[in-house]
């Protein structure tokens, strides 16, 4: 067995970190190789013995299939036409906007083949102190809603934290909270964040008291920027 | 095991709801809902959440039926994988929000060796798969069900078994080759 073959099953039994995992995911010819593991596998569940659910679980899917009305992919192709428009309104060359789309379209229907729907994770990097020092690394994992925060590399000061920043369009920028130095952490984000969460989407660092920027009071001053990009 | 748990049956109604009927999807649910649970409970060990997966998975499905693909594999092995993915995914991030992991049941049960009769039940593949794992050695076997089974990463297997990181790789990955061979003849 190839060594992809090997990595796809390991995908697939989900034997990897999901940081791991969500690099490996954007790769499509893997990504076959993947689903074809899942299916092998799959059968070993047949053995567990099955558990009737509570009528309330049909209830709810009912209620939100109704919700959802029958239009089932509008969703994903409304989020796709914001993403082009918002790629058109900072590009001049509107005209290559078919061009566009079917760039992105391909690679997006081609990833839902697999039952892995995932939306792309989005990576952001910032420089801790000088350009040329430790970087902060966030991974936003669409599947689970959660930022992860890699400060391994970063030492805090004992007299200073870093707070983190996601720079919402039209909003307050939301807190991520204080940076762990040296750990790597994770936020939950709340479902109507994570919505809004694409790549482009700012986010900064900022120097404050120990604890964090206070509660209601204004954060302190800018240290790092940066930007969220697909991988 | 009555007509209507046949693959064909489900497979069916996956084709009516990826073809635009509405009640599609409350036919598949009807077939293959237990055995999608099945899977969540045994992962999460927690009835309201496994719940809460079930719910999430059929409205990833109602979103996206017509991309099963039958060449693949099964209608129903296609549910359990994005459940059992789901599931893992809810596990994670619940251990990483720094909740307590629930103390249940199921989490001390030994991952299930298959009954001779359920396997029969279950039809060929399931005694495919299950003959394949058992030329494995015990070792070998365990871990690959115990992260089907858990959900448990490499360094968690590890961690639980009290091996090397790499002892628990190479477990695994002699045993996924010698699966896949078996499972190709």
């Amino acid at each position: 067995m190839t060594e992809r073959e090997l990595l796809a099953a390991e995908i697939a039994l989900r034997l990897l970190s999901d940081e791991e995992q969500a690099l490996l995911a954007q790769d499509p010819k893997l990504a076959a190789l993947v689903a074809a593991w899942e299916a092998r596998l799959a059968p070993m569940a047949e053995e567990l013995p099955p558990v009737e659910p509570s009528p309330q679980t049909w209830q709810r899917i009912a209620a939100a299939q109704r919700g959802a009305g029958n239009d089932n992919d509008g969703g994903q192709i409304d989020q796709l036409r914001t993403r082009l428009r918002r790629w058109q309104m900072g590009s001049a060359a509107a005209a290559a906007a078919a061009l566009v789309l079917g760039l992105f379209t391909a690679p997006l229907l081609d990833r839902s083949t697999a039952p892995n729907l995932a939306p792309p994770v989005l990576v952001a990097s910032l420089p801790v102190g000088s350009d040329a020092g430790p970087r902060l690394g966030l991974t936003y994992l669409p599947q689970s809603g959660d930022l992860v925060v890699e400060a391994a590399g970063v030492a805090g000061d004992g007299v200073h934290d870093h707070e983190l920043w996601l720079v919402v369009p039209d909003a307050k920028p939301v807190s991520m909270g204080v940076v762990q130095p040296g750990r790597q952490s994770r936020v939950h984000l709340s479902p109507e964040l994570a919505g809004r969460i694409d790549a482009g989407l700012g986010v900064v660092l900022t120097r404050e008291p120990l604890g964090g920027a206070p509660q209601g009071g204004s954060a302190g001053p800018v240290v790092a920027t940066g930007k969220f990009s697909t991988i | 095991m009555p007509a209507a748990d046949s693959p064909e049956s489900l497979e069916a109604a996956l084709a009516r709801l990826a073809g635009g009927d509405a009640n599609g999807l409350e036919q598949v649910y009807r077939l293959s809902a237990p055995r999608v649970l099945a899977i969540c409970l045994r992962i999460l060990g927690d009835r309201g959440e496994a719940e809460d997966v079930v719910h999430d998975t059929y409205l990833r499905l109602a979103a996206n039926a017509g991309r099963y693909n039958g060449a693949r594999g099964s209608a129903i092995g296609w549910l359990v994988t994005i459940a059992r993915n789901l599931s893992i995914d809810r596990l994670r991030s619940r251990t990483a929000r720094g909740q307590a992991m629930p103390v249940s049941a199921a989490e001390d049960l030994p991952d299930p060796a298959p009954l001779a009769d359920q396997a029969l039940l279950a039809g060929e593949t399931t005694s495919r798969i299950n003959g394949c794992l058992g030329t494995l050695d015990e070792v070998q076997e365990g871990a690959i069900r115990s992260a089907f089974f858990t959900g448990r990463t490499y360094a968690q297997l590890a961690d639980e078994r009290g091996v090397p990181l790499g002892t628990m790789k190479s477990w695994v990955r002699r045993g996924l080759a010698r699966l896949k061979e078996c499972l190709d003849q």
